[in-house]
């Protein structure tokens, strides 16, 4: 059997202490592997030792010998690194950049100089055909998922890598990526994978077990967790905490939660479950206040502390010791260290909170939350991606501390073990609540987990409903190439430079403006826009009518030793309008032009000049995350506003420095997930300073070209009479025939 | 109209501005003791000849006319004018022959008022008195030699051929004036000077004006718009510029309208001037000093006809380096030839406008400091790109995805805030804002201490912004030039870039120095790109505060929260 992947006796010492390692194990090409074993065991390492990842981009030391196709990973170039391997890391969310979901998958293409043509159909492999020009952002996480197996899958690899893909994934969606990986890998690729859920992948070849036991041996070992207590109180007569009555929230008028009933109750543990989509985490929100509802009411007893999805951003203190501390000394009250130990985190309390493992980080942020003694903790998958006795340990411990806890999952294990109820989530709305012992959805997935691997395979994937004319954006898109919208904004901010007079000043201003207000995608923007604009004129207008120094000056009205001239107020909102040009110019190219456009744009060769693809890939990587960046930091506020006092009830530099605190989670997620996206890239075959080409080219047209002469010849007639004013005004050049021109100037410009 | 139109009327006044007109054609004609030349454009040399080719006189004027007089001694029979003009921008050389009349003993002419025409001293001729007396002048010019003229004011001594005297004549009521064999009957004509002034009404001034007292439409109304004193001063010393920098030259022209609705025509003598105050504003004066005997005020004389209207044209001149910005009075006022009664008089507020020098300069300093940004980028950017690992370039980027996101949360705030506090929102927001920019560029630094890495970040925050807002402007881009040349240069003399551990002094020197410039440049590009206006201390203001003062606070935040990143990052 020739083995595809084989690491020998490997060991990776991490710059910071400890290790993982020395690890063995082969794989033959058709092989499905899973790499399983406890939080920490070194397992995501090890994949990334063999995807080259460790080698090119970790700082700490390796031994052994790692070969994928009998070459060395880490020393493939970017176009071998694709035709050779395919990697789909922990968070897909982190490492999707494209606008569309062909831009995605092309990125591998470009990198190895395949042709695109490839794109179709392996978005149809992992059963996403015609979402070629679908934003991945507006697609459900099992889509996301397949995507990024699509992605990695395209240059048709000899091997495959993933590290924990179904971790988001509902039971169903995770069945769906199983049943792709199985028919990739029966089509002769060494498939590896890192999984928790082993009870998902019942067709796996092999399962190798990390942390003590011999390595490369089908071993699949699971700890269970330990039985919920028998002296649990599950009674209806314990004091109602929660009362959610007929409520309901909606995204886009469509997706959340509808006419939503349940009470949650002093004591209890309720599991809230469903699909990818369900409304879990929209029902999480509610509960936590982070949405209120449209319609019914929530009747709440006591205070409600959400433990976010993603845990790390609830950590925002400079020590273990101090985020512990946070909640009580906010309060008045004197830190309980001793939760340190019952969270397994002894020994950590000098420690940056943000620097500990993501198992550790996810411990602290439920111990801090504990700490702050909240009637209900809630929390949104925040267990996903540990294993079960990890798990198991953390709810053993939220036990001890005697909390209602209310949390969401996909683990019918974790469910069964923790839950004294479950409550099931279906399109948004309450399908069974029942005690754990009679849910139906659990039932229901301990079928699921033992149906036999062949019987997995003819099922259909599953996916989102046809995408709608609407939504489909892409090279075909009917209007100006994204270049020449690029260009025209910047011939608009050269004009609004050199109008100086109200009439052009104000057309411009006023074209922009009502251009932007009446664009589809700014229908909810349009409010903003109108007040934003105001405010700008308003405020400009204030300021120079303050200002005003040259003469005449008319006083309007004396505020203090301040005199607001008449003349200056007139010239502020004259010159306000430049900025509103500016402004609703500029958004106006951002709502009509996916970001996707504009980055295929800035890769336009001018003449010998285009810009670097690193500096375009960074900017695309800037845009991607700027929504996932902001509401992540809005989590972190309300995190700690969750914790502690309102933040205005302290003195100014207590202030600021809470502040500055709550930016800390925000940079560390940035440096993590910038870490994640640039092994993704990698992997893809990025390389910083390689050429590459697009596979998906914008199209300019003749159309483009004649509005790109007229606005040049526009732009070239305005400055020229502008410069021989200019030169006339500074007294440097006259000429008595250019008079009427001047006096053009003056009156029009 | 709309911009296009505006546009499309430009290119066709161009158009017709710069179409090649026709040859220079020239009139010249002897009177009296000189030629007059009209020519159809602008001459700018008048070289006139005996017949036999000997040069009589040469004029070469310092600003081409198309009117000009040229007074020519002893011609000794015709001669050849020689006129060199511009057409467009080709000279054109014209030569005419010009007959000149054999001159008698000398000839006598008469002037009724100042101002009116010359008319034979011989005959009747009438006087108008607005007052007790009035002064009439006669013009005595000598024939082809040398000559005395008895007169009844004494006898004129007439030393050389084409010599000329003037006779001022008084005149209080009717006489008989004498002049060699010639009789000169005056006869007085008393007018009403409380008549005349109410049949006179002054229409408001028309400043400024061209020549032929028309609106100047090239230039600001009401208004002397001045480039800064620094750059007339360079002008004026190098000899370069639009106007001619003879001192006599004036600035501009001011047209004074008057209408007559009497039955007679007023002859008027109409003065104007400018105060600063109750003074006469020295910078207005004529240049000549002694051509306005001191009083600051340019005279000229006007005639009126009976129900008509006519305008008097009066030069304005301008001290264009020592005038300063303000308001100042432009004065005009009509008084009857021969009396001091004022008939009419007006006042225009007259506003000048400076150029600032500080500001022209720094924005040039700007450019330059942008252009150099940018050009350092452009050179070393592919080094960077190259060198760098993946890895540095997602974290840069994504730092620029975290300033993005808090600098547009404290703009909205600003913004608000800005409604009430106008200006002075950004004393209170601004905290914010550069705390957490402080932080975050502290962070990087901390985890990228190389140069190039904070224009790496600059430059790609400038570009998503460009994606996400549009704003890709030319102002935009060259306040990126202006960041990551202050950024990267104040970063590598701190040493930051160079190595040296992140101290909060070395922060303080990187980030304090580099934002408190920062700030200024931003502000100069305000001021000259978006015609904004902002006082001294309102940009002292804001270079100290904001600019400086809030990142010091925030660097003292940042080295510590810098630290405790950098162990995320390991």
């Amino acid at each position: 059997m020739t083995h595809l992947i084989c690491v020998d006796a490997a060991v990776y010492q991490f710059p910071s202490g400890g290790g993982v390692g020395p690890f063995s194990l082969r794989v033959a090409g058709g092989e499905l592997v899973v790499l399983a074993g406890a939080t920490g065991s070194g397992k995501s390492t090890v994949v990334r030792m063999i995807a080259g990842l460790v080698q090119r981009h970790g700082h700490g030391r390796m031994t052994g010998s790692v070969t994928v196709c009998g070459r060395d990973p880490g020393a493939l170039s970017g176009g071998e690194r694709v035709r050779v391997l395919g990697f789909v890391g922990q968070e897909v969310d982190d490492c999707i950049l494209a606008g569309t979901c062909a831009g995605e998958v092309a990125f591998a293409l470009e990198s190895a100089g395949l042709p695109a043509d490839r794109v179709g159909p392996a978005l149809a492999r992992v059963g996403l055909a015609g979402f070629e020009d679908r934003d991945p952002r507006e697609i459900s996480g099992g889509e996301r998922q397949r995507l990024i197996l699509a992605a990695a899958l395209a240059a048709e690899p000899s091997v495959l890598l993933l590290d924990e893909p179904l971790s988001q994934l509902d039971p169903e969606g995770a069945r769906a990526v199983v049943r792709v990986l199985r028919a990739v890998a029966d089509e002769g690729v060494a498939v590896v994978l890192v999984e928790h859920r082993l009870g998902l992948l019942a067709c796996a070849d092999r399962v190798v077990t990390m942390g003590g036991r011999p390595p490369d041996r089908a071993v699949f070992h699971v700890e269970r967790p330990a039985p919920a207590p028998a002296g649990d109180p599950v009674v209806h007569a314990a004091r109602p905490l929660l009362d959610l009555r007929q409520v309901t929230f909606l995204y886009d008028g469509a997706r959340g939660v509808h006419g939503v009933d349940f009470l949650v109750r002093e004591g209890e543990r309720v599991a809230i479950v469903g699909g990818n989509g369900a409304g879990k985490s929209t029902l999480i929100g509610l509960l936590s206040e982070r949405f209120s509802p449209m319609l019914g009411a929530i009747l709440r007893v006591g205070s409600v502390i959400e433990v976010p999805q993603n845990a790390d951003l609830v950590l925002f203190s400079r020590t273990v010791a101090a985020e512990l501390a946070y909640a009580p000394e906010e309060w008045g009250a004197a830190a309980d260290l001793t939760i340190l130990a019952d969270f397994g985190l002894a020994g950590l309390g000098t420690r940056a909170p943000q620097a500990l493992s993501r198992g550790q980080r996810l411990r602290l942020a439920v111990a801090s939350t504990v700490a702050a003694s909240p009637d209900v903790l809630v929390l949104d998958e925040a267990g996903s991606g540990q294993d079960p006795a990890s798990l198991a340990g953390l709810f053993e411990a939220i036990r001890r501390r005697s909390t209602t806890t209310v949390f969401s999952s996909h683990d019918p294990e974790l469910v069964a073990a923790i839950a004294t109820r479950v409550v099931w989530l279906d399109g948004g709305r309450v399908v069974d609540d029942q005690p754990v012992a009679a849910s139906r959805w659990l039932g229901l997935a301990g079928q699921v987990r033992v149906a036999p691997a062949a019987a997995l395979l003819p099922l259909p994937l599953p996916t989102s409903p046809p995408p709608s004319t609407a939504a489909r954006v892409g090279p075909e898109h009917r209007g100006l190439d994204a270049r020449l919208r690029i260009l025209l904004v910047g011939i608009l901010g050269v004009l609004v430079v050199l109008f100086e007079g109200v009439v052009p000043l104000s057309g411009l201003a006023c074209g922009c403006l009502v251009a932007a207000l009446a664009h589809p995608r700014a229908v909810g923007w349009r409010r903003g826009l109108v007040v934003a604009s105001a405010l700008l004129a308003w405020s400009t207008a204030l300021s120079q009518g303050l200002f005003w120094a040259a003469w005449p000056r008319t006083p309007v009205v004396q505020l203090g030793g301040l005199t607001l001239w008449k003349e200056g107020a007139l010239h502020g909102l004259a010159q306000s309008t430049r900025f509103i040009a500016l402004g609703a110019g500029g958004l106006l190219l951002a709502l009509s032009t996916p970001s996707d456009e504009l980055i295929t744009a800035l890769r336009a060769r001018v003449g010998r000049f285009s810009l670097p693809f690193a500096l375009v890939i960074m900017v695309a990587a800037m845009v991607r995350f700027v929504p996932v960046v902001a509401v992540e930091w809005a989590q972190v506020r309300r995190a700690r506003r969750a914790r502690g006092r309102p933040i205005w009830r302290r003195s100014p530099s207590a202030w600021l420095a809470v502040e500055v605190a709550l930016l800390r989670p925000v940079v560390a997620r940035c440096v993590r997930r910038a870490r994640m996206l640039a092994e993704s890239l990698d992997t893809r075959g990025f390389d910083p300073a390689s050429p590459r080409g697009i596979a998906r080219p914008l199209i300019w047209r003749t159309s483009d070209s004649v509005l790109l002469l007229g606005a040049l010849a526009g732009l070239v007639g305005v400055s020229g009479c502008r410069v021989l004013y200019g030169l006339y005004t500074a007294d440097v050049w006259y000429h008595s025939r250019l008079r009427p021109l001047y006096a053009f100037v003056r009156a029009a410009f | 109209m709309k911009p296009a139109g505006w546009i499309a009327a430009a290119g066709v006044l161009f158009g017709v501005g710069c179409s090649q007109p026709g040859p220079l054609v020239v009139g010249v004609e002897w009177v009296g003791d000189g030629v007059e030349l009209r020519a159809s454009s602008p001459v700018s040399i008048v070289r006139i000849e005996t017949v036999d080719g000997e040069l009589l006189v040469v004029n070469a004027l310092a600003t081409p006319a198309s009117e000009v007089f040229v007074g020519v001694v002893e011609p000794r029979g015709d001669v050849v004018v020689h006129v060199v003009g511009w057409v467009g921008d080709e000279e054109q050389r014209v030569s005419v022959t010009v007959a000149v009349p054999e001159p008698g003993a000398w000839t006598a002419e008469v002037q009724p008022a100042p101002g009116a025409e010359w008319a034979p001293a011989a005959g009747r001729m009438e006087v108008p008195l607005w007052g007790p007396s009035a002064t009439i002048f006669v013009r005595l010019t000598a024939g082809a030699a040398a000559v005395d003229v008895p007169t009844g004011l004494g006898a004129v001594h007439l030393p050389a051929p084409g010599s000329r005297a003037l006779l001022a004549v008084p005149v209080t009521g009717d006489r008989v004036l004498h002049i060699g064999d010639l009789e000169l009957t005056l006869v007085a004509v008393h007018r009403d000077v409380s008549g005349a002034g109410a049949a006179l009404t002054l229409d408001p001034l028309v400043f400024p004006a061209e020549q032929n007292g028309t609106r100047d439409l090239g230039r600001p109304t009401d208004a002397v718009a001045l480039p800064s004193p620094v750059w007339e001063r360079v002008l004026a010393q190098t000899g370069s510029g639009v106007r001619g920098r003879a001192v006599e030259e004036p600035w501009s022209f001011v047209a004074v309208p008057v209408r007559n609705e009497g039955p007679v025509p007023i002859d008027l003598v109409v003065a104007t001037w400018v105060t600063d105050g109750a003074e006469p504003a020295a910078t207005f004066r004529p240049r000549l000093r002694s051509a306005d005997g001191g009083t600051g005020r340019t005279t000229a004389l006007l005639r009126v006809p009976a129900g008509g209207e006519s305008r008097a044209v009066l030069p304005v001149f301008v001290d264009t380096i020592g005038v300063e910005s303000g308001v100042y009075d432009l004065h005009a006022e009509v008084t009857p030839l021969g009396s001091p009664t004022v008939l009419a008089s007006t006042v225009l507020p007259l506003a000048v406008r400076r150029g600032d020098a500080v500001s022209s300069g720094g924005f040039v300093a700007t450019l330059i400091l942008s252009v150099a940004g940018l050009a350092w980028t452009a050179w070393t950017l592919p080094g960077w790109l190259r060198r760098a690992s993946t890895t540095d370039l997602m974290v840069n980027a994504l730092f620029g995805t975290a300033l993005f996101v808090v600098s547009t949360a404290t703009d909205v705030v600003s913004m608000s805030a800005g409604a009430v506090l106008g200006p002075f929102a950004t004393l209170f927001t601004g905290i914010l804002y550069d705390a957490g920019r402080t932080v975050l560029i502290a962070t990087l630094l901390q985890l990228q201490p190389r140069p190039g890495a904070l224009a790496l970040s600059v430059l790609c925050g400038w570009m998503g912004r460009g994606v996400l807002t549009g704003a890709i402007s030319a102002p935009d881009l060259l306040y990126t030039g202006v960041a990551i040349a202050l950024g990267e240069g104040f970063a590598w003399i701190s040493g930051l870039t160079r190595g040296q551990p992140l101290t909060v002094l070395r922060l303080s020197i990187a980030l304090g120095l580099s934002n408190a410039l920062l700030t200024l440049c931003g502000l100069w590009l305000h001021t000259v790109m978006y015609r904004l206006t902002f006082a001294s201390w309102y940009i002292a203001l804001q270079v100290g505060l904001p600019g400086f003062l809030y990142v010091l606070l925030a660097c003292r935040l940042a080295v510590p929260f810098a630290e405790s990143l950098r162990e995320v990052d390991a």
